[in-house]
């Protein structure tokens, strides 16, 4: 890097002194305008017409001016310390699950680019969306993390995850990062109100429109058009952002793992994908590896873009990349295409390391092997029966083993801990299915599933499909004009495993037109045999 | 008068100047021996994952009992080496015999589907690549170093308190010198 730690500093420094004063402008401009406002409106009524706009009073200008400087510095105050749990709680990004096959690997390839650092502090989390693209986040308290939807998790290969996380180290290393995130949790805040409050004006005008009652509505439109100012203002900071960061971390990155061609192939993959636009990705998309939504600005190279735009063109990124590997774009093309086409076909859903025992009563054959909690599960269990576990020969009744005894007792004392199958009453396993780990009843097979793990199961491509289910999902997609909607939005006749409350039948989602039961209090779908494959298998065939 | 002054003048300058070198090629230093020690860390980790490995593998593995005593005996070496040249060559061939354990169990359809023998590729992967990039660090790092204390003045400074040039850790293997890269899962 040509870049010293003493030169990180200054320019960290100067950026900082220039958000803040930036900042307080706005207040300042903010609170004179809303001050010369109430005064015109008082004097109009006091004087009848005699007013200088011009000639304000010494210690008005004071207090707008102090007023301005300390709501500014309250704002950036709260940015530079939250600024990182505001961002992450906001795209309800979460810590990686350890039992997830997928999410530890994310976490493991993180350690090692932290070992390349140097051993700087970095973390990581999960964004559960299905477009494709990474970012960093850090500001000055908590650890500086590094976002990953699960689109992206699901379809990079290893070499090519770590490429892109070393781009995003790297902007932590060279504390791109802070500048960036402190500017956009201060600046991208108006966007974002922008956008939840044009969705409120649509709705309550649709709500007020036949009572006549616009109030509200005004109101709600006068505030758009402030916030909408100080939004296009802040446009103008994009200036400041400069495009170089984004080279200078592809170096660094190559440096740090020394793999240009999986970064040119990441770059290439997530380019022609979908990259989070409409998911509020836009409001902060210098943040972001890859810019959230297409703009011709980005692929142009002028003077005019180079200020205005925060992301460089990808083609050259990509061509920057591959004259390092020595290779061209063909064969790099040919090679990231190809590794898609690897994929399990068989189909494998594995215990995750339970225990198992085989089960018989006095004089009968053996029966399982069963997991703990199906034993415990079963109505005619007790204690005087025998067990073996698996891979023992060693026979034992039932009380003797004291994980069972646990087990069965804390059934007996509580049915709500053991969550039960909906549909039959049977017990529902934790299993790994594509690598998450999801409840499935050990009879039926139906699938019980927090909603925010959906998006797991339907990015990752691990699962083949029987030719019997293929054809189930194909006239289901077919039937989509005349579905049938008035079972739609009723209670069925399941209730949620977790809470007992009766659950709602709906459709999974306009797109895919498959039945399924949701608790809308714990956040639960529950999926009978075969949905969920279903739901996957026109989603993947969506996409290609 | 002056020409006294100017002396004294010259031998503090000296003086400073020394102690500004010496006190950079202590803090160099100090960042070869921490980026020795994330290495080490590695290494350790490395060793304490392989009897797992050997374990699960055993029950499927019957007629590759030698891959198998290869592995183990390379880590045992790999665990008695003390100098540095000796632990770079046994962590060598414990690489080499892990990776022909792993070439010899894509034999072995069941062994791979194992869910715990999954988790032991995915950990020993990431390991490796730690070691990889511990070593390209550890590598940087003592370049860094080895250049500093060759250079005009420093050389005459770390001459004067016997600063030595640090090995680098280095690869026998030319096909791990093509990418620092193990992926197992290809």
């Amino acid at each position: 890097m040509s870049f010293t730690f003493v030169d990180i500093e200054q320019r960290k420094k100067r950026v900082i002194i220039f958000l803040f004063l930036f900042l307080s402008g706005f207040y300042f401009l903010g609170a004179w305008l809303i001050y010369m406002t109430v005064r015109g409106f008082f004097m109009l009524k006091m004087t009848y017409g005699k007013i200088s706009f011009l000639s304000v009073p010494a210690s008005h200008l004071w207090s707008i001016f102090a007023v301005s400087v300390i709501a500014g510095g309250l704002q950036w105050y709260d940015s530079a310390i939250h600024g990182t749990r505001k961002i992450l709680r906001r795209f309800k990004a979460d810590a990686p699950d350890p039992d997830d096959v997928y999410h530890r690997r994310l976490d493991n390839i993180v350690q090692e680019v932290r070992v390349a650092t140097g051993g700087k502090s970095i973390g990581c989390v999960v964004l559960p969306d299905y477009a494709m693209n990474a970012f960093s986040l850090m500001d000055f308290r908590s650890q500086p993390v590094i976002g990953i939807t699960e689109g992206l998790l699901s379809r990079l290969s290893r070499p090519q995850l770590e490429a892109v996380i070393a781009h995003e180290a790297a902007h932590i290393v060279s504390q791109d990062t802070l500048i960036k995130t402190i500017t956009f949790s201060l600046f991208g805040v108006y966007g974002i109100a922008l956008n939840g409050l044009c969705g409120s004006l649509k709705g309550s005008s649709r709500r007020y429109s036949s009572r006549g009652s616009g109030g509200t509505a005004v109101l709600v439109l006068l505030l758009i058009t402030v916030i909408w100012t100080i939004h296009t203002f802040s446009k103008l900071l994009s200036m400041f952002i400069s495009r170089q960061c984004e080279y200078r971390a592809d170096a660094t990155a190559v440096r740090l793992c020394r793999d240009p061609l999986s970064l040119a192939q990441a770059l290439h993959k997530i380019s022609r994908t979908w990259r989070g636009g409409g998911l509020g990705y836009e409001n902060l998309a210098g943040l972001f590896i890859i810019n959230p939504v297409h703009s011709d600005l980005d692929e142009k190279e002028s003077l005019f873009s180079d200020m205005f735009s925060t992301h460089p063109p990808v083609k050259k990124r990509i061509r920057t990349l591959l004259d390092m590997a020595h290779t061209d774009y063909a064969t790099m093309k040919q090679k990231a295409d190809g590794i898609k086409k690897v994929r399990y076909k068989e189909v494998h859903v594995v215990d995750v390391k339970e225990p198992r025992w085989y089960l018989a009563e006095h004089g009968d054959e053996w029966a399982g092997p069963f997991s703990a909690l199906e034993i415990a599960g079963m109505k005619e269990v007790r204690h005087d029966m025998f067990v073996r576990k698996q891979g023992t020969a060693d026979v034992n009744f039932l009380y003797m083993d004291p994980l069972l005894v646990k087990t069965v007792k804390s059934c007996q004392e509580n049915p709500q801990s053991t969550h039960c199958c909906p549909r039959c009453g049977g017990v529902l396993n934790t299993v790994l299915y594509e690598g998450a780990p999801v409840e499935r009843c050990s009879l039926c097979k139906g699938i019980l599933l927090e909603e925010n793990k959906v998006a797991r199961i339907l990015t990752r491509e691990e699962q083949g499909f029987s030719d019997a289910l293929i054809r189930q999902a194909k006239l289901i997609s077919g039937q989509k004009k005349t579905a049938d909607y008035s079972r739609t939005g009723l209670h069925s006749e399941f209730k949620c495993p977790q809470c007992g409350q009766i659950m709602v039948r709906c459709f999974y989602s306009p797109a895919y037109l498959i039945e399924v039961d949701r608790c809308y209090r714990c956040g639960l779908i529950w999926f009978d045999t075969d949905e969920l494959e279903i739901i996957q298998y026109l989603v993947e065939n969506s996409r290609t | 008068m002056v020409a006294i002054w100017i002396i004294i003048a010259f031998f503090a300058a000296a003086v400073l100047g020394v102690i500004a070198i010496y006190n950079k090629l202590v803090s160099l230093r100090q960042r070869v021996k921490n980026a020795w020690s994330q290495i080490d860390v590695q290494l350790k980790r490395r060793h304490d994952l392989i009897p797992n490995l050997v374990e699960t593998a055993k029950g499927y593995m019957n007629h590759e009992r030698e891959t198998l005593e290869n592995v183990t005996k390379a880590r045992q070496q790999a665990i008695d080496a003390s100098s540095l040249k000796d632990k770079m060559q046994a962590e060598n061939f414990l690489t080499q015999t892990l990776r022909s354990l792993f070439a010899v169990s894509e034999n072995y359809p069941d062994l791979k589907a194992d869910q715990q023998m999954l988790q032991l590729h995915e950990e020993l992967t990431t390991t490796e690549n730690k070691i990889a990039f511990a070593r390209q660090y550890y590598n940087d790092e003592t370049a860094n170093y080895n250049t500093n204390i060759q250079q005009f003045p420093a050389n005459t400074v770390a001459g004067l308190f016997n600063f030595s040039k640090e090995d680098f850790f280095e690869i026998e293997d030319p096909q791990e010198k093509k990418t620092p890269q193990v992926d197992f899962n290809k």
